[in-house]
């Protein structure tokens, strides 16, 4: 299939500086609020099957002449919170989230992976979801992946951090291959967390959004929902305020009338939403999950240049029925380098080595952790909690050493594990010993965890979920939900696919009904 | 007795005063969004973690670390200004706090790195968590100068395989 290419991609997309301070006032048949991996998805569909569509957005749209490479400027302006939202709880755990046209599709490596069939049924068995088994989702992933473009990384733009990775798993044995990625054009320039200037990336406001705006979907950005608009059971609209881009400044008001509302603002924003109205019960906000972060850094006696190659090129799922998802990791260098040990000449010197430097992460399903999001007062403001149980910490130890091992077999001469308690510097005449041997709790690392869902889950059973299968909210009668937090557990790989197809899925069903 | 008390209080409010508010170097205007307090806390801290000289030879406070500190603090949404300022607050009084030593700016450049280095290494996870998030603000700073950049190697590119494609064509 062809792929629909945009080249003005944001052509049509409202901005701020079109309102102009004036209370803006708007209606339609189907409101989607937020344009991330879910809302675009369902704005789409929802317009190509001729409803008439607003898909509304608090953050700008963002293209190459916006992008930063400095790692900071992309923080104040693209992420949440400036890049410094933490989840607290028996540890304080760094979570980002996007603030832009795209959601966290403008800012993430593009990771395209299907949550495989044997955890959709678990899902389906255990949380009373039987329209989820037996590749229920198929076909919803199939349309997804092809719009996309969906395509393994080429070896060509993988670079030496990616094929170290390679290079390790095969001489360990362990199944390994390209990261399959929603790019087209990839130059493997590595910069996917501050943007793709290559424009090669099929991040949603470039992909998902234009396509709605064809199909006649009218693109809001800068305005920030705060309060659903309720008759009874109904939700008739949506009021809230205007955004300056970058300064985050409340201007205007606006209030959007809609016969249906679908919610697609993410983990941490939808339960919000939710609260404040009232609706989706006990559950709203409660049993956020996530996928806990590590990562080691190999240093090698050859130049690796890290910054050359796909950000995210290579993973293995060999360790995924235990919950473990291994990567090859690439993030700008100055967030990478907070965690090199000592000061001065010894801190300078491990930035010098950076170009002989691969990292690697795990990521874990951390199934017995938790937490939950819950409004600072009335505000869009999340307070988020989540503690790391320590069968979880064990699963992140184990992802640590396993790459650990990877590293040593692809040649590295020290690894920097970034553990409190383990030596700073792993030697190959340590080897992985002193990592596997610490005993380890959820403040010996610094956690992050980009990967989260759940704070409104879908379940068969009303009393213990927000949604149903199809993302109705239970006590609504025309309220869906369309992102990461309908997720009723973890789909062990990154979630970004899966909430696509699962978008796609219901918008398709709110569209039939 | 009374006037025992009286002038044991007069000297801690004395200390107290001149161990919070003063003795620090008037404010720069480059970073009007910081006091003259925090402007210090942040020189200092730059310069500890990033001394002057060696291989990469930019100091902390060369590559901007002001600069890049008054713009963060503006353009942070409220919370996160608050807990900022939280942090050099106990940045510059925490060693008086943990270990009755000197507010971090009237320590010598050795004793600053000492104390720094005992938080990064502490058993106590709240002192490992102040130092990580002041690491973060100023490596953040550091590598935001493209002469840094350009030292590791790390110059964006973005099309980091073409150059080599033309080379081995050619
Ligand atoms: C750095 C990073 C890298 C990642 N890498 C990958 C990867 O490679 N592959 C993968 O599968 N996953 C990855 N993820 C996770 C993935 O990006 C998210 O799971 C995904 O974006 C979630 O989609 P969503 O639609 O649920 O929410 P979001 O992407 O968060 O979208 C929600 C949107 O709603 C908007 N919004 C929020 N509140 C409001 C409001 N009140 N009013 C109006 N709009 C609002 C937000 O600004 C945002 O645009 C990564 C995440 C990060 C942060
Ligand atoms: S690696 Fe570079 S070119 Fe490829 S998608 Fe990411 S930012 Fe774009």
């Amino acid at each position: 299939m062809k792929l629909q290419v945009f080249e003005r991609p944001h052509e049509g997309v409202r901005r701020f500086s079109d309102y102009q301070d004036r209370a803006l006032r708007d209606r339609c048949d189907v409101l989607v609020v937020g344009s991330g991996p879910g809302g675009s998805v369902a704005a789409r569909e929802l317009a190509e099957a001729g409803l008439d569509v607003i898909l509304l957005e608090e953050g700008p749209p963002i293209g190459p002449q916006d992008m930063r490479q400095e790692a900071g400027d992309t923080l104040r302006r693209v992420f949440r919170e400036g890049g410094m939202r933490v989840a607290r709880g028996n540890g304080f755990f760094p979570t980002m989230q996007a603030i832009a046209l795209g959601g966290g599709s403008l800012v993430n490596s593009a990771i395209c992976c299907r949550i495989p069939g044997w955890i959709l049924d678990g899902w389906a068995e255990e949380h009373h979801l039987p329209e989820l088994a037996d590749g229920a989702l198929d076909a919803d992933f199939e349309a997804v992946e092809a719009f996309l473009g969906v395509t393994a990384t080429d070896e060509a733009i993988q670079g030496e951090r990616n094929l170290l990775f390679k290079r390790g798993c095969e001489v360990l044995g362990i199944p390994a291959e390209p990261t399959p990625r929603n790019v087209q054009g990839c130059k493997g320039s590595a910069e996917c967390f501050t943007g793709c200037r290559n424009g090669a990336k099929r991040s949603t406001d470039t992909s998902y959004v234009p396509a709605a705006i064809r199909a006649g979907a009218r693109v809001y950005t800068s305005l920030r929902a705060e309060q659903l608009v309720t008759e009874g059971r109904r939700v008739v609209g949506v009021r809230g305020r205007q955004i300056e881009p970058f300064t985050w400044r409340e201007a205007g008001t606006f209030q959007i009338e809609a016969r249906r509302v679908v919610l697609a603002a993410g983990c941490m924003a939808t339960p919000l939403l939710l609260q404040h109205a009232g609706l989706g019960g006990a559950h709203a906000g409660q049993h956020l999950k996530g996928h806990p972060g590590l990562a080691v850094y190999g240093l090698y006696p050859h130049k690796v240049e890290p910054w050359k190659g796909a950000t995210q090129g290579y993973q293995s799922l060999a360790f995924l029925r235990e919950g473990i998802k291994l990567e090859v990791l690439w993030a700008p260098p100055a967030l990478l380098a907070v965690r090199f040990p000592g000061f001065g000449d010894e801190f300078k010197g491990h930035l010098l080595d950076f170009e002989r430097m691969a990292p690697f992460d795990v990521i874990v399903s951390a199934r017995h952790s938790g937490g939950s999001v819950k409004p600072l007062g009335r505000t869009m403001q999340p307070d988020i909690r989540f503690d790391l149980d320590p069968r979880d910490v064990a699963m992140l130890q184990r992802g640590l050493c396993l790459l650990t091992d990877i590293s040593w077999a692809a040649g590295a001469e020290a690894v920097q594990p970034g553990v409190h308690g383990v030596p700073p510097v792993l030697t190959r005449a340590m080897g992985t010993a002193p990592l596997q041997r610490a005993s380890l709790r959820a403040t010996d690392f610094t956690v992050g965890m980009n990967h989260v869902f759940g704070s409104a889950r879908m379940g068969g059973n009303y009393r213990t979920s927000v949604a149903d299968s199809w993302g109705k909210v239970h006590d609504a009668e025309n309220l869906y939900l369309c992102d990461t937090s309908v997720f009723p557990a973890s789909p062990h790989v990154n979630p970004m696919l899966t909430c696509m197809a699962l978008a796609r899925r219901t918008a398709r069903r709110i569209a039939a009904s | 007795m009374i006037e025992v008390a009286m002038v044991v209080g007069l000297v801690a409010t004395v200390g107290l005063v001149r161990g919070w508010f003063l003795g620090y170097p008037a404010a720069r205007p480059e970073a009007p969004s910081l006091s003259a307090k925090e402007q210090a806390v942040v020189m200092a801290a730059a310069d500890a973690m990033f001394p002057r000289g060696g291989a990469l030879p930019l100091s902390g406070s060369e590559a901007g670390a002001l600069r890049y500190v008054h713009e963060s603090l503006s353009t942070s949404p409220t919370r996160i200004r608050l807990l900022l300022r939280l942090l050099f607050v106990f940045v510059e009084h925490g060693p008086w706090v943990v270990n009755f030593r000197a507010r971090l700016t009237r320590q010598s450049p050795e004793q600053r790195v000492a104390t720094l280095r005992s938080w990064a290494e502490s058993p106590v996870y709240f002192l490992r968590v102040v130092f990580t998030s002041l690491r973060t603000i100023v490596s953040l700073a550091y590598l935001s100068d493209n002469r840094v950049v350009d030292g590791i190697g790390a110059t964006p590119n973005t099309a980091p395989f073409e150059g080599h494609k033309k080379a081995v064509l050619a």
